[in-house]
Protein backbone atom coordinates (compact mmCIF):
# COMPACT_ATOMS: atom_id res chain seq x y z
CA UNK A 1 0.00 0.00 0.00
CA UNK A 2 2.73 2.45 0.99
CA UNK A 3 4.87 1.50 -1.99
CA UNK A 4 1.90 1.90 -4.34
CA UNK A 5 1.08 5.24 -2.81
CA UNK A 6 4.62 6.56 -3.24
CA UNK A 7 4.94 5.29 -6.79
CA UNK A 8 1.61 6.82 -7.64
CA UNK A 9 2.60 10.13 -6.08
CA UNK A 10 5.87 10.32 -7.97
CA UNK A 11 4.47 9.29 -11.34
CA UNK A 12 3.98 12.79 -12.73
CA UNK A 13 7.04 14.40 -11.20
CA UNK A 14 9.16 16.17 -13.81
CA UNK A 15 12.93 16.22 -13.84
CA UNK A 16 13.90 19.24 -11.76
CA UNK A 17 17.60 18.83 -12.11
CA UNK A 18 19.78 21.32 -13.94
CA UNK A 19 23.46 20.45 -13.91
CA UNK A 20 24.48 23.86 -15.25
CA UNK A 21 22.39 25.58 -12.60
CA UNK A 22 23.96 23.51 -9.86
CA UNK A 23 27.45 24.34 -11.11
CA UNK A 24 26.64 28.04 -11.33
CA UNK A 25 25.19 27.93 -7.87
CA UNK A 26 28.35 26.34 -6.51
CA UNK A 27 30.54 28.92 -8.23
CA UNK A 28 28.47 31.81 -6.97
CA UNK A 29 28.98 30.46 -3.47
CA UNK A 30 32.73 30.33 -4.00
CA UNK A 31 32.85 33.91 -5.25
CA UNK A 32 30.84 35.06 -2.29
CA UNK A 33 33.17 33.22 0.01
CA UNK A 34 36.23 34.81 -1.48
CA UNK A 35 34.82 38.28 -1.77
CA UNK A 36 31.81 39.57 0.04
CA UNK A 37 31.82 37.18 2.92
CA UNK A 38 34.38 39.19 4.86
CA UNK A 39 31.99 42.07 5.20
CA UNK A 40 29.11 39.75 5.95
CA UNK A 41 31.01 37.94 8.66
CA UNK A 42 32.12 41.26 10.12
CA UNK A 43 28.50 42.25 10.35
CA UNK A 44 27.61 38.93 11.91
CA UNK A 45 30.41 39.23 14.41
CA UNK A 46 29.45 42.73 15.39
CA UNK A 47 25.83 41.84 15.68
CA UNK A 48 26.33 38.71 17.68
CA UNK A 49 28.81 40.52 19.86
CA UNK A 50 25.93 42.76 20.81
CA UNK A 51 23.90 39.71 21.66
CA UNK A 52 26.80 38.11 23.49
CA UNK A 53 27.38 41.03 25.76
CA UNK A 54 23.76 41.82 26.22
CA UNK A 55 22.57 38.39 27.28
CA UNK A 56 25.07 37.94 30.11
CA UNK A 57 23.70 34.95 31.95
CA UNK A 58 24.80 34.56 35.54
CA UNK A 59 25.94 31.05 34.66
CA UNK A 60 27.50 29.30 32.80
CA UNK A 61 30.64 31.38 32.41
CA UNK A 62 31.15 33.04 29.08
CA UNK A 63 34.04 31.84 26.99
CA UNK A 64 35.44 35.21 26.06
CA UNK A 65 38.95 36.44 25.47
CA UNK A 66 40.28 39.21 27.64
CA UNK A 67 40.12 41.65 24.77
CA UNK A 68 36.62 43.02 24.23
CA UNK A 69 34.93 42.49 20.88
CA UNK A 70 35.71 44.98 18.20
CA UNK A 71 32.41 46.50 17.33
CA UNK A 72 32.05 47.85 13.85
CA UNK A 73 29.56 50.50 12.91
CA UNK A 74 26.89 47.87 12.59
CA UNK A 75 24.65 49.06 15.42
CA UNK A 76 24.65 52.49 13.84
CA UNK A 77 23.01 51.09 10.75
CA UNK A 78 20.09 49.70 12.66
CA UNK A 79 16.75 51.28 12.15
CA UNK A 80 13.91 50.68 14.50
CA UNK A 81 10.30 50.28 13.44
CA UNK A 82 9.44 52.85 16.09
CA UNK A 83 11.27 56.09 15.21
CA UNK A 84 11.50 57.07 18.84
CA UNK A 85 13.15 53.81 19.77
CA UNK A 86 16.85 53.86 20.31
CA UNK A 87 18.90 50.72 20.34
CA UNK A 88 19.62 50.13 24.00
CA UNK A 89 23.12 49.86 25.23
CA UNK A 90 24.87 46.61 25.92
CA UNK A 91 23.49 46.30 29.42
CA UNK A 92 20.12 45.22 28.08
CA UNK A 93 19.56 41.75 29.45
CA UNK A 94 17.84 39.87 26.68
CA UNK A 95 18.64 40.03 23.03
CA UNK A 96 17.66 37.66 20.29
CA UNK A 97 19.52 37.65 17.04
CA UNK A 98 17.33 37.22 14.03
CA UNK A 99 17.68 37.25 10.33
CA UNK A 100 15.13 37.25 7.61
CA UNK A 101 14.16 33.82 6.57
CA UNK A 102 12.28 32.87 3.49
CA UNK A 103 15.20 32.68 1.17
CA UNK A 104 16.73 29.35 1.83
CA UNK A 105 17.53 28.81 -1.79
CA UNK A 106 17.07 32.06 -3.66
CA UNK A 107 18.20 35.08 -1.73
CA UNK A 108 21.81 36.08 -1.66
CA UNK A 109 21.70 38.37 1.35
CA UNK A 110 19.10 38.68 4.02
CA UNK A 111 18.03 41.32 6.45
CA UNK A 112 19.28 41.23 9.99
CA UNK A 113 17.22 42.08 12.98
CA UNK A 114 18.06 42.40 16.62
CA UNK A 115 15.16 41.89 18.94
CA UNK A 116 15.60 43.58 22.29
CA UNK A 117 13.02 43.04 24.97
CA UNK A 118 10.16 42.83 22.56
CA UNK A 119 11.33 45.57 20.18
CA UNK A 120 12.95 44.86 16.88
CA UNK A 121 15.72 46.74 15.17
CA UNK A 122 16.40 46.10 11.53
CA UNK A 123 19.82 46.23 9.99
CA UNK A 124 21.28 46.41 6.53
CA UNK A 125 21.43 43.21 4.50
CA UNK A 126 24.45 41.34 5.58
CA UNK A 127 24.20 37.62 5.79
CA UNK A 128 24.96 35.43 2.88
CA UNK A 129 23.20 32.18 2.41
CA UNK A 130 24.56 30.34 5.38
CA UNK A 131 23.54 27.99 8.09
CA UNK A 132 24.48 29.29 11.46
CA UNK A 133 24.35 28.26 15.06
CA UNK A 134 25.06 30.28 18.18
CA UNK A 135 26.75 28.58 21.13
CA UNK A 136 24.98 28.25 24.49
CA UNK A 137 27.21 30.93 26.01
CA UNK A 138 26.72 33.20 23.02
CA UNK A 139 30.47 33.37 22.50
CA UNK A 140 30.88 31.26 19.36
CA UNK A 141 29.18 31.23 16.01
CA UNK A 142 29.21 28.20 13.73
CA UNK A 143 28.82 29.08 10.07
CA UNK A 144 28.38 26.64 7.25
CA UNK A 145 30.06 27.84 4.11
CA UNK A 146 30.06 26.14 0.75
CA UNK A 147 33.10 24.17 1.85
CA UNK A 148 33.34 23.58 5.58
CA UNK A 149 31.81 24.50 8.87
CA UNK A 150 33.78 27.30 10.47
CA UNK A 151 33.56 27.98 14.19
CA UNK A 152 34.31 31.57 15.07
CA UNK A 153 35.00 32.94 18.51
CA UNK A 154 33.27 36.27 18.55
CA UNK A 155 35.42 37.95 21.14
CA UNK A 156 38.63 37.94 19.15
CA UNK A 157 37.80 36.54 15.75
CA UNK A 158 39.71 33.29 16.30
CA UNK A 159 38.43 30.83 13.74
CA UNK A 160 38.47 27.07 13.76
CA UNK A 161 37.95 25.24 10.51
CA UNK A 162 36.31 21.95 11.43
CA UNK A 163 37.26 20.43 8.09
CA UNK A 164 33.75 19.05 8.05
CA UNK A 165 31.47 19.86 5.21
CA UNK A 166 28.15 18.97 6.63
CA UNK A 167 26.55 17.74 9.77
CA UNK A 168 24.21 15.03 10.79
CA UNK A 169 20.47 15.30 10.95
CA UNK A 170 21.28 17.36 14.00
CA UNK A 171 22.05 20.09 11.61
CA UNK A 172 24.28 21.85 11.85
CA UNK A 173 25.72 20.53 15.09
CA UNK A 174 25.33 20.05 18.79
CA UNK A 175 27.06 22.15 21.42
CA UNK A 176 27.94 20.86 24.85
CA UNK A 177 26.12 22.87 27.51
CA UNK A 178 29.11 24.98 28.52
CA UNK A 179 30.37 25.43 24.97
CA UNK A 180 33.49 23.37 25.40
CA UNK A 181 32.70 20.77 22.73
CA UNK A 182 30.89 20.34 19.45
CA UNK A 183 29.51 17.18 17.95
CA UNK A 184 29.20 16.91 14.19
CA UNK A 185 28.86 14.35 11.45
CA UNK A 186 32.13 13.64 9.69
CA UNK A 187 30.58 12.81 6.33
CA UNK A 188 30.99 9.10 6.89
CA UNK A 189 29.71 6.70 9.49
CA UNK A 190 31.17 8.58 12.43
CA UNK A 191 30.41 11.52 14.60
CA UNK A 192 33.26 13.89 15.36
CA UNK A 193 33.67 15.60 18.71
CA UNK A 194 35.66 18.81 18.54
CA UNK A 195 37.29 20.45 21.55
CA UNK A 196 37.01 24.20 21.16
CA UNK A 197 39.86 24.82 23.58
CA UNK A 198 42.59 23.09 21.62
CA UNK A 199 40.85 22.15 18.38
CA UNK A 200 41.40 18.45 19.00
CA UNK A 201 38.85 16.13 17.49
CA UNK A 202 37.91 12.53 18.06
CA UNK A 203 35.77 10.28 15.90
CA UNK A 204 33.14 8.08 17.40
CA UNK A 205 30.73 5.55 15.98
CA UNK A 206 27.90 4.49 18.19
CA UNK A 207 27.20 0.77 18.58
CA UNK A 208 24.63 -0.50 16.11
CA UNK A 209 21.94 -0.82 18.74
CA UNK A 210 22.49 2.61 20.27
CA UNK A 211 21.83 6.23 19.37
CA UNK A 212 23.74 9.23 20.61
CA UNK A 213 21.26 11.09 22.72
CA UNK A 214 23.24 14.06 24.02
CA UNK A 215 26.66 15.66 24.43
CA UNK A 216 27.49 16.28 28.07
CA UNK A 217 29.54 19.17 29.49
CA UNK A 218 32.66 17.06 30.03
CA UNK A 219 32.56 15.71 26.49
CA UNK A 220 31.02 12.37 27.32
CA UNK A 221 28.24 11.12 25.10
CA UNK A 222 24.92 9.92 26.36
CA UNK A 223 23.65 6.93 24.41
CA UNK A 224 20.32 5.24 24.51
CA UNK A 225 19.03 1.95 23.29
CA UNK A 226 15.61 1.24 22.00
CA UNK A 227 12.87 0.71 24.58
CA UNK A 228 9.54 -0.76 23.64
CA UNK A 229 6.35 -0.65 25.60
CA UNK A 230 6.99 -0.96 29.30
CA UNK A 231 10.68 -1.71 28.90
CA UNK A 232 12.90 0.71 30.79
CA UNK A 233 14.97 3.19 28.81
CA UNK A 234 18.64 2.61 29.47
CA UNK A 235 20.91 5.61 29.09
CA UNK A 236 24.64 4.94 28.89
CA UNK A 237 27.38 7.49 29.43
CA UNK A 238 30.48 6.91 27.27
CA UNK A 239 33.84 8.62 26.85
CA UNK A 240 34.30 8.84 23.06
CA UNK A 241 38.11 8.86 23.41
CA UNK A 242 38.55 5.72 25.48
CA UNK A 243 35.17 4.18 24.58
CA UNK A 244 34.81 3.49 28.26
CA UNK A 245 31.35 3.30 29.67
CA UNK A 246 31.06 5.45 32.77
CA UNK A 247 27.59 4.84 34.05
CA UNK A 248 24.20 3.51 33.21
CA UNK A 249 20.94 5.21 34.06
CA UNK A 250 17.60 3.51 33.87
CA UNK A 251 14.50 5.50 33.18
CA UNK A 252 11.59 3.31 34.16
CA UNK A 253 8.47 3.11 32.12
CA UNK A 254 6.24 4.46 34.88
CA UNK A 255 8.22 7.69 34.59
CA UNK A 256 7.82 8.07 30.89
CA UNK A 257 4.75 6.29 29.60
CA UNK A 258 1.28 7.88 29.36
CA UNK A 259 0.05 10.33 30.43
CA UNK A 260 3.47 11.81 29.70
CA UNK A 261 3.94 9.85 26.50
CA UNK A 262 7.68 10.19 26.72
CA UNK A 263 9.55 8.43 23.99
CA UNK A 264 13.24 8.75 24.71
CA UNK A 265 15.09 9.28 21.47
CA UNK A 266 11.81 9.32 19.60
CA UNK A 267 13.29 11.58 16.93
CA UNK A 268 16.97 10.92 16.56
CA UNK A 269 17.46 14.15 14.66
CA UNK A 270 16.75 16.04 17.86
CA UNK A 271 19.22 15.66 20.69
CA UNK A 272 17.99 15.93 24.22
CA UNK A 273 18.90 19.14 26.02
CA UNK A 274 21.43 18.99 28.83
CA UNK A 275 21.59 21.52 31.65
CA UNK A 276 24.86 23.44 32.19
CA UNK A 277 25.97 21.18 35.02
CA UNK A 278 25.34 18.00 33.10
CA UNK A 279 23.21 16.68 35.94
CA UNK A 280 19.87 16.87 34.15
CA UNK A 281 18.40 16.46 30.72
CA UNK A 282 15.19 17.94 29.42
CA UNK A 283 13.26 15.46 27.32
CA UNK A 284 10.39 16.64 25.18
CA UNK A 285 7.46 14.31 24.87
CA UNK A 286 5.01 13.90 22.02
CA UNK A 287 2.26 15.22 24.20
CA UNK A 288 3.78 18.67 24.45
CA UNK A 289 5.32 18.01 27.83
CA UNK A 290 8.87 18.55 28.98
CA UNK A 291 10.34 16.22 31.57
CA UNK A 292 13.31 17.35 33.63
CA UNK A 293 15.27 14.15 34.30
CA UNK A 294 18.05 13.72 36.83
CA UNK A 295 20.80 11.77 35.13
CA UNK A 296 22.25 10.21 38.26
CA UNK A 297 19.04 8.46 39.20
CA UNK A 298 16.77 8.59 36.17
CA UNK A 299 14.16 10.30 38.32
CA UNK A 300 11.81 12.75 36.66
CA UNK A 301 12.15 15.88 38.77
CA UNK A 302 9.69 18.15 37.03
CA UNK A 303 6.97 17.84 34.42
CA UNK A 304 5.53 20.83 32.65
CA UNK A 305 3.36 21.49 29.65
CA UNK A 306 5.10 23.48 26.99
CA UNK A 307 3.55 26.76 25.84
CA UNK A 308 1.54 26.12 22.75
CA UNK A 309 -0.33 27.86 20.03
CA UNK A 310 -2.59 26.26 17.46
CA UNK A 311 -1.74 22.90 18.95
CA UNK A 312 1.92 23.34 18.17
CA UNK A 313 4.26 22.95 21.10
CA UNK A 314 7.28 25.13 21.46
CA UNK A 315 10.70 24.43 20.03
CA UNK A 316 13.26 24.07 22.79
CA UNK A 317 16.66 25.38 21.77
CA UNK A 318 18.74 25.00 24.90
CA UNK A 319 18.69 24.19 28.59
CA UNK A 320 20.31 27.31 30.00
CA UNK A 321 21.01 28.18 33.60
CA UNK A 322 18.09 30.60 33.42
CA UNK A 323 15.71 27.94 32.16
CA UNK A 324 14.65 26.25 28.98
CA UNK A 325 15.00 28.60 26.00
CA UNK A 326 11.85 28.20 23.92
CA UNK A 327 10.27 29.61 20.82
CA UNK A 328 6.72 29.09 19.61
CA UNK A 329 4.30 30.71 17.17
CA UNK A 330 2.49 33.84 18.14
CA UNK A 331 -1.28 33.72 18.28
CA UNK A 332 -3.08 34.22 15.01
CA UNK A 333 -3.51 37.82 14.01
CA UNK A 334 -0.69 39.11 16.16
CA UNK A 335 1.58 39.66 13.19
CA UNK A 336 1.19 41.02 9.67
CA UNK A 337 1.22 37.67 8.01
CA UNK A 338 -1.26 34.91 8.63
CA UNK A 339 0.95 32.46 6.81
CA UNK A 340 3.96 33.10 8.96
CA UNK A 341 2.66 34.24 12.28
CA UNK A 342 5.94 35.03 13.98
CA UNK A 343 7.21 33.69 17.24
CA UNK A 344 7.49 34.33 20.91
CA UNK A 345 10.83 33.59 22.49
CA UNK A 346 11.18 33.06 26.18
CA UNK A 347 12.42 31.05 29.13
CA UNK A 348 10.58 28.27 30.91
CA UNK A 349 11.59 27.99 34.54
CA UNK A 350 11.71 24.25 35.09
CA UNK A 351 11.34 24.62 38.86
CA UNK A 352 8.11 26.59 38.75
CA UNK A 353 6.82 25.98 35.25
CA UNK A 354 6.52 29.73 34.69
CA UNK A 355 7.18 30.97 31.16
CA UNK A 356 8.63 34.45 30.63
CA UNK A 357 8.56 36.03 27.19
CA UNK A 358 11.84 37.64 26.15
CA UNK A 359 10.94 38.90 22.73
CA UNK A 360 8.48 38.48 19.91
CA UNK A 361 9.31 38.32 16.25
CA UNK A 362 7.57 39.16 13.03
CA UNK A 363 6.45 36.42 10.71
CA UNK A 364 9.00 35.10 8.28
CA UNK A 365 11.90 35.84 10.57
CA UNK A 366 14.44 33.24 11.46
CA UNK A 367 15.81 33.04 14.95
CA UNK A 368 19.28 32.25 16.05
CA UNK A 369 18.92 31.16 19.64
CA UNK A 370 21.70 30.45 22.07
CA UNK A 371 22.51 26.76 22.11
CA UNK A 372 20.22 25.89 19.24
CA UNK A 373 21.49 23.37 16.75
CA UNK A 374 20.67 25.66 13.85
CA UNK A 375 18.30 28.46 13.18
CA UNK A 376 14.56 28.37 13.54
CA UNK A 377 11.86 29.72 11.38
CA UNK A 378 8.22 30.53 11.97
CA UNK B 1 37.53 20.65 -11.32
CA UNK B 2 38.63 19.72 -14.81
CA UNK B 3 36.57 19.44 -17.95
CA UNK B 4 36.34 15.68 -17.55
CA UNK B 5 34.98 16.03 -14.04
CA UNK B 6 32.40 18.56 -15.11
CA UNK B 7 31.30 16.38 -18.01
CA UNK B 8 31.10 13.42 -15.70
CA UNK B 9 28.96 15.41 -13.29
CA UNK B 10 26.63 16.51 -16.08
CA UNK B 11 26.30 12.93 -17.27
CA UNK B 12 25.42 11.85 -13.76
CA UNK B 13 22.74 14.51 -13.47
CA UNK B 14 21.32 13.64 -16.88
CA UNK B 15 21.15 9.95 -15.98
CA UNK B 16 19.97 10.14 -12.40
CA UNK B 17 18.11 13.45 -12.46
CA UNK B 18 14.59 12.04 -12.94
CA UNK B 19 14.99 9.53 -10.11
CA UNK B 20 16.51 12.11 -7.79
CA UNK B 21 13.68 14.51 -8.63
CA UNK B 22 11.08 11.93 -7.70
CA UNK B 23 12.80 11.22 -4.41
CA UNK B 24 13.03 14.94 -3.69
CA UNK B 25 9.34 15.35 -4.37
CA UNK B 26 8.39 12.49 -2.10
CA UNK B 27 10.60 13.89 0.64
CA UNK B 28 9.01 17.34 0.43
CA UNK B 29 5.54 16.87 -1.05
CA UNK B 30 5.98 20.14 -2.88
CA UNK B 31 7.26 20.76 -6.40
CA UNK B 32 9.05 24.02 -5.64
CA UNK B 33 10.69 22.67 -2.52
CA UNK B 34 11.68 19.52 -4.36
CA UNK B 35 13.38 21.52 -7.09
CA UNK B 36 15.21 23.59 -4.48
CA UNK B 37 16.19 20.50 -2.56
CA UNK B 38 17.67 18.59 -5.45
CA UNK B 39 19.51 21.63 -6.82
CA UNK B 40 21.03 22.44 -3.42
CA UNK B 41 22.19 18.88 -3.06
CA UNK B 42 23.68 18.83 -6.55
CA UNK B 43 25.58 22.08 -6.01
CA UNK B 44 27.08 20.69 -2.82
CA UNK B 45 28.00 17.43 -4.47
CA UNK B 46 29.58 19.23 -7.41
CA UNK B 47 32.05 20.94 -5.10
CA UNK B 48 33.34 17.56 -4.00
CA UNK B 49 32.74 15.61 -7.16
CA UNK B 50 36.26 14.38 -7.77
CA UNK B 51 36.63 13.13 -4.20
CA UNK B 52 33.22 11.50 -4.20
CA UNK B 53 33.68 9.68 -7.47
CA UNK B 54 37.12 8.51 -6.39
CA UNK B 55 35.99 7.36 -3.00
CA UNK B 56 32.64 5.79 -3.50
CA UNK B 57 29.08 6.37 -4.49
CA UNK B 58 28.17 10.01 -5.09
CA UNK B 59 24.49 9.21 -5.29
CA UNK B 60 24.45 7.86 -1.76
CA UNK B 61 26.13 11.03 -0.54
CA UNK B 62 23.71 13.16 -2.51
CA UNK B 63 20.76 11.28 -1.11
CA UNK B 64 22.04 11.85 2.39
CA UNK B 65 22.41 15.57 1.74
CA UNK B 66 18.83 15.68 0.49
CA UNK B 67 17.52 13.86 3.54
CA UNK B 68 19.52 15.98 5.95
CA UNK B 69 18.57 19.19 4.23
CA UNK B 70 14.93 18.21 4.19
CA UNK B 71 15.06 17.24 7.85
CA UNK B 72 16.68 20.54 8.60
CA UNK B 73 13.95 22.42 6.73
CA UNK B 74 11.34 20.48 8.60
CA UNK B 75 12.89 21.36 11.91
CA UNK B 76 13.25 25.02 10.98
CA UNK B 77 9.74 25.15 9.63
CA UNK B 78 8.09 22.94 12.14
CA UNK B 79 5.04 25.09 11.84
CA UNK B 80 4.79 25.03 8.08
CA UNK B 81 1.41 23.39 8.35
CA UNK B 82 0.15 26.70 9.68
CA UNK B 83 -1.24 28.22 6.52
CA UNK B 84 0.51 25.86 4.20
CA UNK B 85 -1.73 23.87 1.97
CA UNK B 86 -1.52 20.19 2.54
CA UNK B 87 -0.71 17.85 -0.30
CA UNK B 88 -4.37 17.48 -1.02
CA UNK B 89 -7.31 19.13 0.63
CA UNK B 90 -9.20 16.23 2.09
CA UNK B 91 -12.48 18.11 2.30
CA UNK B 92 -12.64 18.72 -1.43
CA UNK B 93 -12.87 15.06 -2.16
CA UNK B 94 -14.92 13.91 0.78
CA UNK B 95 -17.80 12.86 -1.44
CA UNK B 96 -15.80 10.80 -3.85
CA UNK B 97 -15.52 7.07 -3.81
CA UNK B 98 -14.19 5.31 -0.74
CA UNK B 99 -11.11 4.11 -2.50
CA UNK B 100 -10.14 7.61 -3.50
CA UNK B 101 -10.90 8.87 -0.03
CA UNK B 102 -8.65 6.29 1.51
CA UNK B 103 -5.85 7.24 -0.81
CA UNK B 104 -6.33 10.91 -0.07
CA UNK B 105 -6.35 10.15 3.63
CA UNK B 106 -3.08 8.31 3.22
CA UNK B 107 -1.58 11.27 1.41
CA UNK B 108 -2.70 13.68 4.10
CA UNK B 109 -1.33 11.35 6.74
CA UNK B 110 1.98 11.10 4.91
CA UNK B 111 2.21 14.87 5.03
CA UNK B 112 1.94 14.80 8.80
CA UNK B 113 4.85 12.47 9.44
CA UNK B 114 8.10 13.89 10.69
CA UNK B 115 10.76 14.46 8.09
CA UNK B 116 12.75 11.50 9.36
CA UNK B 117 9.77 9.16 9.32
CA UNK B 118 8.87 10.27 5.82
CA UNK B 119 12.45 9.82 4.66
CA UNK B 120 12.56 6.28 5.97
CA UNK B 121 9.45 5.35 4.05
CA UNK B 122 10.63 7.02 0.84
CA UNK B 123 14.07 5.45 0.93
CA UNK B 124 12.87 1.99 1.81
CA UNK B 125 9.63 1.70 -0.15
CA UNK B 126 10.24 3.98 -3.11
CA UNK B 127 13.99 3.93 -3.65
CA UNK B 128 14.04 0.29 -2.58
CA UNK B 129 17.09 0.71 -0.38
CA UNK B 130 17.94 -2.04 2.03
CA UNK B 131 17.91 -1.42 5.75
CA UNK B 132 21.68 -0.97 5.75
CA UNK B 133 21.63 1.37 2.77
CA UNK B 134 18.88 3.40 4.38
CA UNK B 135 20.88 3.53 7.58
CA UNK B 136 23.87 4.90 5.69
CA UNK B 137 21.71 7.48 3.94
CA UNK B 138 20.21 8.60 7.22
CA UNK B 139 23.39 8.38 9.25
CA UNK B 140 21.92 6.06 11.84
CA UNK B 141 21.99 2.42 12.80
CA UNK B 142 20.11 -0.35 11.05
CA UNK B 143 18.15 -0.90 14.25
CA UNK B 144 17.02 2.70 14.19
CA UNK B 145 15.90 2.34 10.60
CA UNK B 146 13.80 -0.65 11.58
CA UNK B 147 12.24 1.09 14.54
CA UNK B 148 11.69 4.29 12.54
CA UNK B 149 10.03 2.29 9.80
CA UNK B 150 7.80 0.57 12.27
CA UNK B 151 6.91 3.85 13.96
CA UNK B 152 6.29 5.57 10.64
CA UNK B 153 3.99 2.84 9.39
CA UNK B 154 2.09 2.76 12.67
CA UNK B 155 1.71 6.49 12.70
CA UNK B 156 0.69 6.54 9.07
CA UNK B 157 -1.97 3.97 9.84
CA UNK B 158 -3.30 5.94 12.79
CA UNK B 159 -3.29 9.24 10.95
CA UNK B 160 -4.95 7.74 7.91
CA UNK B 161 -7.72 6.29 10.06
CA UNK B 162 -8.23 9.67 11.69
CA UNK B 163 -8.45 11.33 8.28
CA UNK B 164 -11.00 8.82 7.09
CA UNK B 165 -13.12 9.14 10.21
Amino acid sequence: MVRDLLVDLAREVPDYTDAGGAIRRYRRGRRRRLGGTIAAVAAVVALVAVATFAIRPPSPPLVLASRPPVLTDYPATLTAPDPSAVLPDLAVPNVTLLFDGWCETQCRTVDVTVGVDGRQYDGEPGFGEMTMSLSPDGGWLAVQTQSNFLIRRLADGYQLDTGLFSADGWEPLVWSPQTRYLLMWDGGPNLRRIDLVDGASVSYQAPRDKQVLALLPDGDLLLSGEAKGTEPSVLVRVDPVTRRQHSVVTLHSDQRLPPYDLQVNDDDTTPELVDPTGDRIAVLSRGGMVLDVELATGEVLHRHALPTNRNHAAIAAAYLAEGLLLAFPQPAGASPSELYPGASVGLLDLESGQFRVLTQTLGGRALLLRGGDGWYQF
Amino acid sequence: MGVDGETDFQDFVRTRGPALSRTAYLLTGDHQLAEDLVQIALSRVYGRWSRLTAGGDPEAYLRRIMVNERTSWWRRRRYESVGRQSLIDVTTVADEADQVSRRVAMLAALDQLTARQRAVLVLRYFDDLSVDQTARALGCSAGTVKSNTSDALARLRTLALEEVS
